[in-house]
């Protein structure tokens, strides 16, 4: 009997950016699928023969929704450059601005982008759905609103401290550019528990120290039948109903940049490669593939890397890079942050059900939690020190290369820098979802959510609500692949 | 009324500012009556409705009130279009047909504004929608005129301040005339500058600079900041409600001026004689520099030695 072989064009919201997937169905089940994206700035070509310290200014507007993240990565390739370190107080105030964009990310994309499908008509027959409805539902549901006060109390911390949210520029090579006196302190400090009391309340509806505890899973199912009104358990139960244990998977490693700033220069979470076992990052084995990309091969080694966009190309049909460490595909984001710190709960997790949306969500919405305890003690330090400096004016040098890598809400954020006489000689931007929304490459591998996809059951290709969970589980950031470019294509996961 | 939010090239900024608006957005945009037909980040529309929703715009069976366009308009590479494509198509070419069926059509941010970044080298082609930096025409034409007899509204920034635009969304609502700066920006926002209101004026006054970063003092004549000379309402509308960046120590970088991104570093001011190039708007020359040489002889010890918690 002939294959019933459908090829699809889909524009699928509430990711981040521009975003396409071609995908081939057959007989229902997705066979093929190419990850495209369709907007190209040239940040990085913007960026040559500039004034290093415009790095400061330029890559936040990379991203809108992680501009601390890239300000975070520009300041650190500025200081490995210069072979700077940066006074410990003021690590202490960047660790806290990186960490609220990074949490309040983590929610909005958990229940504004990711839970929403589940409020949405499609499910409308499903044992959940009014309990989706009132919570998550778009503009409406009740966590939805007070998700939003939320989040936006916590970014007036980063505001306290910076100025404003989204794109400040108040770290600098030495430390910070900014000061904050006793009552922005202060005020950052009741703003942390405030936000606690919120999650605690409204979202996890139980103290967070023992939601921190479970280690593991029967622990975490325990947690689930005494608290069926926290969210986790809501989320449990949708994912149960909706087969998420069993689909998203692709067996990649995780690539981590290091999270969390520690003053001796280390990271809390390493940097690391996780797959089966925690490695020992090897920065210099990360180099970018560009046989499907629709650029012209240029040089392996990062810093002298280019970005020469070619829409000609007949092999091409993304233009992000592939960027691949050790050769390998990766993947990145919060489960692999559990995992190289070495949470028991998600390491059994992850073991017993891979890297399946379940998982992978899972780890996304509960990272606030370590986050907020961090940053807790964090604002404490913070008193502590507070007459102590958070500048210390640095030498510039002329001609110097640096890389500064830290972990956004997406995942592993690198900068890749090479400064000559003074200027930004090179540029070289990857992204979290260069990684996970990456292209095949030469060798044949697939990027994360492409590998994702394939084996995938599509139930309505007129709504293919399954591909939505899987992709929108990687927390997808179009703009921050910031060297993508449009092509014709057949599915489109569009914003 | 009804509201559909375009994306285009830009990094999404100015949605994530909305969402910090003072007030609750939704309950804004409920309480205001606003419909949001279309924000690619929040609807849970199928791509189908939503395609669906756009043939009705465009069939004229569904009259939509309010375009924002967040992004500028990617002409790139050589005119095509095609480094910002939507259904396999130039996206210039849905931003062009849903501009013609709105009523208003309001620029959202500097990029959507004026161009901004991507917009002065050649290879993106970014343009705004109906200038071009300091230039009318951009992307729709200089005559260009939206149903409601407005050109395109430009709310520049980068990002937008939550304020701009629901202060815009509510004189639309009610119904009011619209005033607009030789930009087509709001009078409300951009009729004075990003200096007015900075708590460093006192510095600024006296010419009590800053020459190092986390110093005290005023950032105009050294490290880069272009609050007297950009429109906009940082200092008079706080971020987030509690602060502003020329307040924290960070310069202004103009980025609600037409030229954003300019081509100076950002962090350092261009001067003759130990004078900004570029002074407050406004300002002559001679006079500015008779003034400020006083002042600074004038400057109180507590604004030199930096006695002050400001």
């Amino acid at each position: 009997m002939a294959k019933k072989t459908i090829e699809l064009q889909i524009p699928l919201n509430r990711v981040e950016g521009d975003l396409d997937i071609k995908i081939k169905v057959e007989d229902g089940v997705i066979t093929q699928a190419q990850s495209v994206g369709t907007l190209y700035r040239g940040f990085e070509n913007i960026l040559k023969g500039r004034d290093p310290l415009d790095a400061l200014v330029m890559t936040p507007r990379v991203c809108g929704i992680c501009s601390i993240s890239h300000l975070s990565a520009a300041v650190k390739a500025l200081e490995s450059a210069y072979g700077i370190t940066p006074p410990a107080q003021a690590v202490r105030f960047r660790n806290l601005s990186i960490l609220c964009e990074n949490l309040q990310s983590d929610l909005k994309q958990v229940f504004l982008m990711f839970m929403a499908d589940f409020a949405s008509d499609y499910y409308k027959d499903s044992s959940f759905y009014e309990e989706a409805k009132e919570f998550y539902e778009p503009f409406k549901g009740s966590l939805s609103r007070s998700l939003l006060n939320s989040t936006k109390d916590v970014l007036k911390i980063i505001a306290y401290i910076g100025g404003q949210w989204p794109h400040t520029s108040h770290m600098v090579p030495g430390g910070l550019n900014v000061l904050a006196d006793d009552l922005e302190i202060f005020r950052i400090r009741f703003l942390i528990v405030k936000f606690k009391q919120w999650l605690e309340k409204e979202v996890i509806k139980t103290d967070l120290k023992r939601f921190s505890e479970i280690d593991s899973i029967d622990k975490f199912e325990k947690f689930i039948d005494e608290n069926p009104k926290s969210h986790i358990s809501i989320f449990y139960k949708i994912a149960k109903e909706t087969n998420l244990f069993e689909i998203g998977k692709t067996g990649y490693g995780f690539m981590n940049f290091g999270s969390i700033d520690l003053p001796n220069g280390e990271t809390l979470i390493k940097k690391s490669f996780y797959k089966n076992s925690l490695e020992k990052l090897d920065i210099t084995k990360i180099d970018e593939d560009v046989t499907y990309s629709w650029y012209d091969k240029s040089v392996d080694d990062l810093f002298e890397a280019q970005t020469i966009p070619n829409m000609d190309k007949d092999d091409g049909y993304s233009f992000t890079k592939a960027p691949r460490y050790k050769k390998e595909a990766a993947q990145t984001g919060a489960l692999g942050e559990e995992l190289a710190l070495g949470d028991k709960l998600f390491i059994e997790l992850y073991e017993k059900y891979g890297d399946c949306v379940f998982v992978r969500e899972l780890a996304r919405m509960v990272r606030p939690i370590r986050y907020i305890n961090f940053m807790e003690s964090e604002i404490e330090e913070i008193i502590k020190h507070k007459d102590d400096p958070v500048y210390e004016k640095p030498t510039y040098t002329k001609d110097c290369m640096g890389i500064g890598l830290t972990h956004a809400a997406r995942g592993a954020l690198g900068h890749w820098l090479k400064i000559e006489d003074n200027k930004i000689a090179n540029y070289q931007i990857i992204s979290p979802t260069t990684w996970n929304g990456s292209p095949k490459d030469g060798n044949g591998n697939l990027g994360a959510w492409e590998k994702a996809l394939i084996g995938l059951k599509i139930k309505d290709i007129d709504n293919p609500m399954e591909m939505g969970h899987v992709i929108r589980s990687f927390d997808p950031c179009l703009v921050c692949t910031v060297h993508f470019i449009g092509s014709d294509k057949k599915i489109r996961l569009h914003s | 009324m009804n509201l559909y939010w375009l994306q285009s090239g830009g990094c999404s900024g100015d949605s994530m500012s909305l969402l910090t608006y003072e007030q609750n957005i939704f309950d804004f945009f409920e309480i205001n009556k606003i419909e949001l037909l279309w924000h690619a980040s929040l609807s849970t529309i199928s791509f189908t409705e939503h395609n669906n929703l756009l043939k009705k715009i465009e069939d004229d069976e569904l009259e939509l009130d309010i375009l924002c366009v967040e992004g500028n308009v990617v002409t790139g590479p050589n005119g095509s279009g095609m480094f910002d494509s939507f259904m396999g198509k130039p996206k210039k070419d849905l931003i062009e047909m849903l501009a013609h069926k709105a009523k208003y059509v309001i620029a959202v941010g500097t990029c959507a504004s004026f161009g901004g970044f991507g917009s002065h080298e050649n290879e993106m082609g970014g343009i705004g929608l109906q200038f071009h930096h300091k230039d009318k025409g951009g992307f729709l034409g200089k005559d260009f005129k939206t149903k409601s007899g407005y050109p395109v509204i430009n709310l520049p920034g980068c990002p937008i301040h939550p304020n701009s635009l629901t202060v815009l969304i509510e004189e639309i609502v009610s119904g009011i005339k619209v005033d607009l700066t030789g930009l087509n920006s709001i009078d409300e926002i951009y009729n004075y500058t990003v200096h007015q209101g900075c708590t460093r004026n006192e510095y600024h006054e006296y010419k009590v600079e800053e020459n190092q970063f986390g110093e005290r003092g005023c950032l105009f004549f050294h490290l880069g900041c272009k609050g007297p000379t950009t429109h906009s309402s940082c200092n008079k509308y706080l971020w987030n409600e509690v602060n502003s960046k020329t307040r924290a120590g960070v310069p202004c970088f103009g980025c609600a001026r037409p030229d954003f991104p300019q081509e100076h570093p950002f962090f350092k001011t261009p001067s003759i004689v130990d004078t900004p190039i570029e002074l407050p708007r406004g300002v002559d020359r001679a006079h500015y520099l008779a003034y400020k040489d006083m002042a600074a002889a004038a400057a109180p010890k507590r604004l030199k030695f930096r006695i002050q918690k400001v």
